[in-house]
């Protein structure tokens, strides 16, 4: 028999792992990657939130509906020449009864490079399966659940979103540009044509991936040397025991608990 | 059966790490089992409490004396002891032995020692250190004031003490002195699941299957 | 590209353009602002102006490009042989030609592409809708409207009709305080021409880009150029 048992049934297991979402905090990453036929350089932050817990044998803890919420920042820049035709404005000629015949001549026009700035915020929710693990790092144990598989997340909606936000983003930097006037539906019509809903997916769906594998919500630390009493004064030392042995499991009988059981020495 | 049952928490510790837990308060806090008068004890430090003489007529300075309990050991019911045990714990109780010193420091007064011959001087009987050492055993239950557990010891037996008037009142004196000294030591309910959750006690703490149990609310 | 619309700084996509009514050989220089050249810091180019006189209706037209090297500009040709009542005119090649001004000296007359005075011509290609007030930035009365608007071409068929109407002439015309016309409506892509017949020396400027302080101070000129004796 261990030491020490403890037990939390699922209501409060749901806590504990609400606790360990918001311990992790805020992540980020940065990168670069395709937007369709674009090249862009990203920045993201995610968190996450929520989600209901069920308790499974011997070690997994299912988390329901666990919500996603991250920020994308991204820009792509992108020769606008490749996207609308280059065009000259022609000679105009007129006749001025006072000097004569004045031409102008031919001004043609290479369009610029342009670089779209796109910021991002968004959620989903997942369902996923996460594994117990107690483990000694160093002087401190360390119980946490790392996800089991990277699920499936629905981005489809997101993806649309952002299309359509580089679109209007697209337009508001294009109508700067002189005589793209006329050209201004095509221009961010073929720009969201180029990439694509298939564009969007693509850069999209590997970045949440990198913020979902290998997730991991730490549940409790403890150092191995297990304070009982604090310092208080010179004659009230510290009392403390070791931990030497933790595990965490999932038991099931009349309803699913999690388990930690403990081996201590003086 | 669930180990939560109706509560959302559960936490337990066995009898083997109730000894180990209070072994733990007996390295660090070794004060809280010795006690002894300022012949003994000038002031209190971590390894001895510092308790005033026995004040009484014609004694200079009172009666001097120290009270040393050696490491408890605690068996939690049902009994472990295989039925050797003194006083076994009963439903709901726990049993605790230990050995106790006694310590009188006999005599009027100290003397000085003259280190040019060894040999006491002025006038007065050299104080001598007595000492006796008995074997006490406890039987008693877990206290709780809703953020720690305790100790309250309800009966004692000392072993072999004549004649029986003798052994009563030590005994109750010994009851006394152990439940004072167990006042210190108590143990934060959180470390029962080693703070791994919050637990605001809602059943217990009872004593059953050789473990101090709590139920509570996350 | 620098879309605004102000004679006094020329860019890419805008033209100056002169007639040359007298004989002789006019000295010009090309700058990045307005004012005086520094003698010896600028190089310099020549118009020769002929005796012989082209044919009122035969007037040519010689265009001179302006090309930008590090820091210099220089046109090109540098000197130029033209007969009297020819027309010059300089205009930038690429977009990486921007803000230059043309001043010059024939002897006879001064002339400068930022204070325009007679048989000038400023032309400018509007690349942005909107309604655009101009003035002269010298404080003279002249003023007028362009209202820019740019089609929103879906196809090619309604691309290529607006290609088609890029070479819409568009003509203002001013002498003295009298300008014609004062408004006018074009479209994106579109070139606006302003001829000078005569003025004590003009801008087309932008109204949004002067502020009160601004009218007549920026060009040390303060006094109209006079037209040197023979």
């Amino acid at each position: 028999m261990s030491d020490i048992l403890a037990a939390a049934d699922e209501n409060a297991a749901t806590k504990m792992v609400h606790a360990g979402q918001t311990s992790l905090g805020t992540v980020s990453a940065s990168d670069s990657g395709s937007l369709g036929p674009f090249n862009a350089s990203w920045g993201a932050s995610a968190s996450f939130s929520g989600g209901t817990v069920a308790l499974r044998e011997p070690d997994i803890i299912r988390i329901a509906n666990c919500t996603l919420n991250y920020n994308l920042n991204f820009n792509f820049s992108f020769d606008l020449s490749d996207i609308i035709p280059d065009f000259c404005l022609p000679r105009i000629c007129i006749r001025i009864p006072f000097i004569g015949r004045v031409c102008t001549p031919r001004i043609c026009i290479d369009w610029p490079t342009v670089n779209i700035p796109i910021n991002y915020s968004d959620s989903l929710q997942f369902s996923s399966d996460f594994r117990l693990r107690a483990n000694l790092v160093g002087s401190e144990w360390i119980i946490d659940i790392e996800i089991v598989d990277i699920p499936l997340l629905q981005i489809s909606p997101a993806a649309a979103a952002i299309l359509a936000a580089i679109g209007v983003a697209a337009a508001a930097i294009l109508v700067a540009i002189p005589f793209i006037g006329p050209f201004l539906a095509i221009a961010a019509l073929g720009i969201t044509a180029a990439i694509g809903i298939a564009g969007v997916t693509g850069l999209l769906g590997p970045i949440l991936a990198l913020f979902v594998s290998g997730l991991t919500f730490t549940i409790h630390k403890l150092d191995r040397q297990f304070e009982i009493l604090p310092n208080t004064s010179a004659i009230d030392p510290q009392v403390a025991i070791f931990v030497d042995a933790l595990s965490a499991t999932v038991q099931s009988s009349d309803e699913d608990e999690l388990i930690l059981e403990a081996d201590i020495s003086a | 059966m669930s180990l939560t049952q109706i509560h959302d928490v559960f936490a337990s510790v066995h009898e083997d790490g109730l000894n180990d837990l209070i072994e733990a308060f007996y390295k660090s806090r070794t004060r809280n089992f010795i006690y002894g008068t300022p012949d003994f004890a000038p002031s209190t430090t971590a390894t001895i409490t510092s308790i005033p003489a026995i004040s009484f007529p014609g004694i200079p300075g009172g009666i001097q004396f120290a009270v040393a309990f050696r490491k408890p050991v605690v068996d939690l019911h049902p009994d472990s002891s295989g039925g050797s045990a003194v006083l076994p714990p009963q439903a709901g109780q726990f049993s605790l032995s230990a050995n106790v010193i006694l310590v009188v420091l006999c005599g009027g007064g100290k003397r000085d020692i003259d280190p040019t011959h060894g040999k006491p001087t002025g006038t007065g009987t050299v104080p001598k250190v007595e000492h006796t050492e008995l074997e006490i055993h406890v039987r008693g239950s877990i206290t709780s004031d809703g953020s720690s557990i305790g100790f309250q010891a309800e009966e004692i037996e000392i072993v072999d003490i004549c004649p029986e008037s003798l052994e009563s009142v030590i005994e109750c004196m010994m009851r006394m002195i152990l439940n004072a000294a167990l006042q210190n030591i108590r143990i934060p309910i959180p470390s029962l699941s080693l703070d791994a959750f919050s637990l605001t006690l809602t059943q217990g703490p009872t004593i059953e299957q050789d473990q101090v149990k709590v139920w509570g609310v996350i | 590209m620098n879309q605004d619309l102000d004679s006094r700084i020329l860019n890419y996509g805008e033209c100056f353009a002169m007639k040359f009514t007298k004989q002789g050989k006019a000295i010009y220089h090309l700058q990045a602002t307005t004012g005086y050249v520094v003698p010896g810091t600028e190089n310099s180019f020549s118009i020769n102006v002929r005796k012989s006189s082209s044919k009122k209706g035969d007037e040519k037209q010689h265009t001179v490009t302006i090309k930008r090297e590090g820091a210099k500009l220089y046109a090109e040709p540098e000197n130029l042989e033209i007969d009297k009542n020819d027309v010059v005119l300089w205009h930038a090649d690429n977009p990486e030609v921007h803000n230059f001004v043309i001043s010059g000296d024939s002897g006879q007359i001064q002339f400068d592409s930022s204070r325009m005075e007679q048989y000038s011509v400023y032309t400018h290609a509007f690349g942005l809708e909107g309604e655009y007030h101009w003035q002269d930035a010298y404080g003279s009365k002249i003023g007028g409207v362009i209202k820019v608007k740019s089609p929103r071409c879906l196809d090619k068929k309604s691309q290529t009709k607006w290609l088609r109407s890029l070479d819409k002439q568009n003509l203002i015309t001013i002498s003295g305080n009298k300008v014609e016309p004062a408004e006018l409506q074009i479209v994106t892509g579109q070139t606006v021409m302003w001829a000078i017949e005569k003025s004590k020396g003009i801008s087309i400027t932008d109204s949004r880009l002067l502020t009160s302080k601004e009218c007549g101070a920026e060009n040390p000129r303060k006094k109209p150029i006079k037209k040197r004796k023979k």
